[in-house]
């Protein structure tokens, strides 16, 4: 009985010193490359920031200046994937335009059915229509057809955002449903119902 | 000398005899999914083999402390481990293989061949052994998947790119079946869409297990006929003697 009990308490000491050193190594690691990490996302989320605003040209304005982001937090169920917004404002001295750029809202979501979580950035102008929709991250990286099929068609204007059949629907009913859970927040918080 | 023999014997038969994916055909997911491109393919089996080495030499370190009855659980603690550092230092360092990669690196966790190597090969021999073991098993694994790459890129783009994942190399393509001139304007394409499909990748895996099989059953026809012949010719020799044996009595 005693051995027993010895054996089992040196095999937990084993497993829990295995466990120990793991999470020493994984936090050594998480110290070095966490400014990094960090560091790339932000570039990433900027430059998707920039180029959600491409116009029909393929160019980004030269007055858009995109400014300080406000976090959302505890909202309602139908804008639980809203993640946080900017509203970008146009630099051009002597103009005094608010929203020429409308808001830009960070979603991030999935589905019954959906392969993977999708982070996407989608403009919102100021008449609640749809302005161009980037994917920064999808969870499931090589499910490319929500992007080919769907994104880019849309932002090219060959496809209509309720038009979800594309060989993804799924996925393309997660962006749409975002997209519109952002038009709904900006008309019915932002705006009181206006 | 014996040992470097061995030790040779060793590496290699991760590349050839018992290569993880052609012949013990282990760790396919991840060789049809992460095989669009070589590129990919080649950062795949980097990944897969600073892992496979990681982990075997440490449990080989740790072999007579780690407890039978706990010898698995304790196995993927240590293989989980080393996979989340190399998918921090890929997302710090090589952000674009990380997004590439994206769930596949984490997969790498319950990749057949990493657990498979380590209880039944770091787990009962020495480090050193287990070291140049988990190496011929990584590069073979690697030459593989790399193998399977190029032939879907060729075949599914028509050309051969690098640059997009490993950024610090200047981007180039090599056209082979599709040349797009330098005003982007296509000038020729034979490619064929399908191979960068998970089809695809199915296709060219069975048609490379086609070939081994196919040069493995005549290695062994061509040995048996070998032999055949070698048994004939013994019983001519034999009857022969038997002939002068009787004529001489």
């Amino acid at each position: 009985m005693k051995k027993d009990i010895l054996h089992c308490l040196k095999v937990g000491g084993i497993l829990c010193a295995i466990g120990s050193i793991s999470a020493l190594l994984i936090a050594a690691t998480n110290m070095l490359t966490s400014n990094a990490i960090t560091k790339h996302e932000k570039e990433k989320e900027e430059k998707a920031l920039k180029e959600v605003f491409i116009d029909n040209n393929g160019v980004v304005p030269n007055d858009l200046v995109i400014g300080d982001k406000t976090e959302l937090k505890n909202l309602d169920k139908k804008y639980q994937k809203l993640l946080c917004y900017w509203n970008p404002k146009s630099s051009d001295e002597g103009e005094n335009i608010d929203n020429k750029y409308g808001y830009v809202f960070k979603t991030e979501g999935s589905d019954k059915n959906n392969y993977g979580t999708i982070t996407m950035l989608v403009v919102i102008n100021n008449d609640y229509s749809f302005g161009r929709i980037s994917i920064i991250k999808n969870s499931e990286s090589y499910a490319t057809t929500v992007q080919k099929d769907y994104v880019d068609q849309y932002n090219a204007g060959n496809r209509l955002l309720t038009d979800v059949t594309c060989g993804a629907t799924y996925g393309a009913t997660v962006i749409k449903e975002m997209a519109e859970s952002a038009s709904s927040y900006v008309k019915e918080v932002l705006n009181n119902g206006k | 000398m014996e040992n470097k023999t061995s030790h040779k014997e060793n590496f290699l038969k991760g590349i050839i005899s018992e290569n993880p994916l052609f012949v013990s055909i282990l760790g396919t997911c991840p060789a049809l999914a992460t095989t669009r491109s070589l590129e990919s393919a080649i950062g795949m089996g980097i990944l897969f083999t600073i892992v496979l080495i990681s982990s075997n030499l440490l449990i080989s370190l740790l072999r007579k402390i780690i407890p039978e009855e706990v010898k698995t659980p304790a196995y993927i603690v240590v293989i989980a481990t080393f996979v989340t550092i190399v998918g921090m230092l890929t997302n710090a360092y090589l952000p674009e293989l990380y997004d590439t990669l994206g769930v596949y690196i984490s997969l790498i966790v319950v990749n057949c061949i990493v657990l498979g190597r380590a209880e039944a090969y770091a787990s009962k021999n020495k480090p050193l052994d287990s070291l140049i073991d988990a190496l011929g098993m990584g590069v073979g694994y690697s030459l593989s998947i790399m193998l399977m790459g190029l032939v879907r890129e060729i075949l599914g783009t028509g050309m051969i790119t690098f640059g997009d994942i490993f950024t610090f190399i200047p981007r180039f393509s090599i056209p082979l079946l599709a040349y797009v001139n330098s005003a982007g304007i296509p000038v020729y394409d034979y490619s064929i869409g399908l191979f960068t499909q998970p089809a695809g990748a199915f296709i060219v895996f069975a048609i490379i297990l086609a070939i081994l099989a196919f040069k493995k059953n005549r290695k062994e026809e061509n040995e048996k006929a070998t032999q055949l012949l070698l048994k004939k010719k013994k019983k001519e020799e034999e009857a022969k003697l038997k002939e002068m044996e009787g004529a001489n009595k």
